[in-house]
């Protein structure tokens, strides 16, 4: 794999970790913000600190063999920690932060998870094989997108952030570049795993709203995204994805923002839950 | 010995050894043995992140202090990893992530269906299973201290001693979390503790014996923990893991050592 293999520097990475650590940023400043921006960091937490569920998923599949992806993610674990105990200090004036509650079908969802899909995973990857790394970095880089394109947005909403989002960029930045990376040298010349990832891709939900539904995120996605000044962004996400799966017509974050539509409170969850996985 | 989570994520560190004159090792190198032990360590402890995936699956994930534990020292060990592989490498043993990988691509099924064992055993067990995994973590900290301090001590060498007691004073802080949960959560729990005791003396092995083979455990563990001296050390962990609640009488790690006919 000499033309495709990474170039991606995974020791010059966990050499220069960047820890973002609450006593870095001028909470004082960043006290008293409106409900809805509150709202929208709250989401992000809850968003970030899923840390070991993430590294879960992976590594009981043949991901966790491959050492220069494991060393990547102790260090992305390590950033991705400090980066959830600042949001926390953030929140904190109104409140320990809390995730919010789990949906009916987000309850079965969890139980699931945590009970039964490790098992499943870990036998059904094992046969799919090495394809399925392919997979997990596009799914890594799309998920990072996403919420890198979130500071972006939460810096543009409220000034009084953007020490803090300021700082989540460069972090952000350097995770997409392992993860297109990756996913670019496993993808390039197997069907098998562009076939894989394609169908990661069409299957992909905003993170975070496994388990509580998608009426519990809109409001902080509305706050996030809804203004047009939030569309180049969007489309930019889905342009990523697309080049990194080779194939044109993908556009996840657009069919997941839809969600949003169609899981208004009016309309219920009823897609949901005809499905538990 | 009482257990800080703030404190201990506040100051995680990666061992450092930039300051240490290890180069000296060029022209100086250790002897083989050593340097068979080192890989083995170095083994062991890059393969901490398959352990944690292990943990994972269980119900040890999820509560707070656990999750922030579990993060820190998953990447305190992979710089162990890294320090040693450092050592080796100066004297020619490359461990490279190619390597690293083609390792546990060959422990083949056996490992790959680690965590679904784990996992099932967990779901029967239930919360208990916590208490499992937090003693098992502490004898293996314990294990893991100790070894460092040996070899350490056994070598003389300037520099890699510093380097080696640096990697066991990280080791004891993995100790005091681990014996601090065990405690908690064996006490007053019966049930929990006859869990334990059962796990520990069936199925309890030295640290890297699911991942290198019988005659380089029996190598490593000889080397660091054969003799008087060495059998002082085991003794001091065996007593250590003895006064956890419910393991009053259990010599574990002093069992493991005669069953491979490690001369005390
Ligand atoms: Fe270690
Ligand atoms: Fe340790």
């Amino acid at each position: 794999m000499s033309a495709s293999s990474p170039a991606f520097d995974v020791r010059a990475y966990v050499r220069e970790p960047v820890d973002l650590r609450p006593d870095q940023l001028d909470l004082e400043a960043m006290a008293n913000l409106p409900a809805p921006v509150v709202g929208a960091v709250g989401h992000l937490w809850s968003v970030e600190r899923t840390i070991l569920d993430l590294m879960r998923d992976l590594l009981v599949t043949p991901t966790h063999a491959e050492a220069r992806v494991t060393a990547f993610l102790g260090t992305w674990a390590y950033e991705q920690f400090w980066i959830t105990e600042s949001l926390a200090a953030v929140l904190r004036p109104g409140g320990e932060p809390t995730d919010p509650p789990d949906s009916g079908v987000g309850a079965l969802r969890r139980m699931w998870d945590e009970r039964v899909r490790p098992t499943v995973d870990a036998v059904r990857t094992n046969l799919l094989g090495s394809d399925v790394v392919a997979a997990h970095m596009v799914t890594g880089w799309l998920n990072t997108a996403v919420v890198a394109l979130a500071y972006e947005r939460l810096g543009a909403i409220d000034p009084r952030l953007r020490p803090l989002t300021a700082a989540v960029a460069p972090i952000k930045s350097r995770h997409l570049a392992f993860y297109e990376d990756e996913a670019h040298a496993r993808l390039s010349g197997s069907a098998g795993a562009i076939r894989l990832a394609r169908r990661t891709v069409t299957r992909w939900q905003w993170p975070g709203v496994r388990y509580c539904g998608h009426d519990a995120a809109s409001g902080p996605v509305r706050t996030l995204l809804a203004d047009p000044a939030a569309r180049p962004g969007v489309r930019a996400v889905d342009a990523g994805v697309a080049a990194l799966t080779g194939q044109a017509d993908a556009a996840p974050l657009r069919v997941a923002l839809g969600g949003f539509v169609q899981h208004s409170p009016v309309g219920g969850t009823v897609r949901a839950s005809t499905r538990v996985q | 010995m009482a257990f800080n989570i703030d404190r201990f994520t506040r100051d995680s560190v990666r061992v450092n050894w930039e300051d240490l004159d290890l180069d000296v090792f060029r022209e100086d190198p250790l002897p083989a043995e050593s340097l068979r032990t080192l890989r083995y360590m170095c083994d062991v402890e890059y393969h901490t992140v398959c352990y944690l995936r292990d943990m994972l699956v269980t119900p040890s994930r999820g509560e707070g202090e656990v999750n922030a534990f579990m993060t820190m020292w998953n990447r305190e060990e992979f710089w162990h990893g890294e320090a040693l592989a450092h050592v080796l490498d100066l004297h020619g043993i490359t461990v490279s992530y190619d390597e690293l990988k083609a390792k546990r691509v060959k422990l083949g099924w056996r490992d790959r269906i680690a965590p679904v064992k784990q996992a099932m055993l967990s779901n029967i067990i239930g919360k208990d299973f916590v208490a499992v995994h937090m003693i098992w973590g502490a004898v293996n900290e314990w294990s893991a201290s100790a070894a460092y301090k040996r070899l350490a001590a056994l070598e003389g060498h300037p520099a890699l001693a510093v380097l080696l007691k640096r990697i066991a004073a990280q080791e004891a802080r993995h100790v005091a979390f681990y014996a601090t949960q065990a405690r908690q959560r064996l006490e007053g729990n019966r049930k929990a503790q006859k869990l334990a005791r059962l796990a520990l003396s069936t199925a309890w092995r030295p640290v890297g014996s699911g991942i290198a083979s019988d005659e380089e455990v029996t190598h490593v563990m000889g080397q660091l923990f054969g003799g008087a001296d060495g059998r002082k050390e085991i003794r001091a962990i065996d007593a250590h893991i003895a006064k956890l609640p419910g393991m009053e009488g259990l010599t574990i790690v002093s069992d493991s050592l005669d069953a491979r006919g490690i001369s005390a």
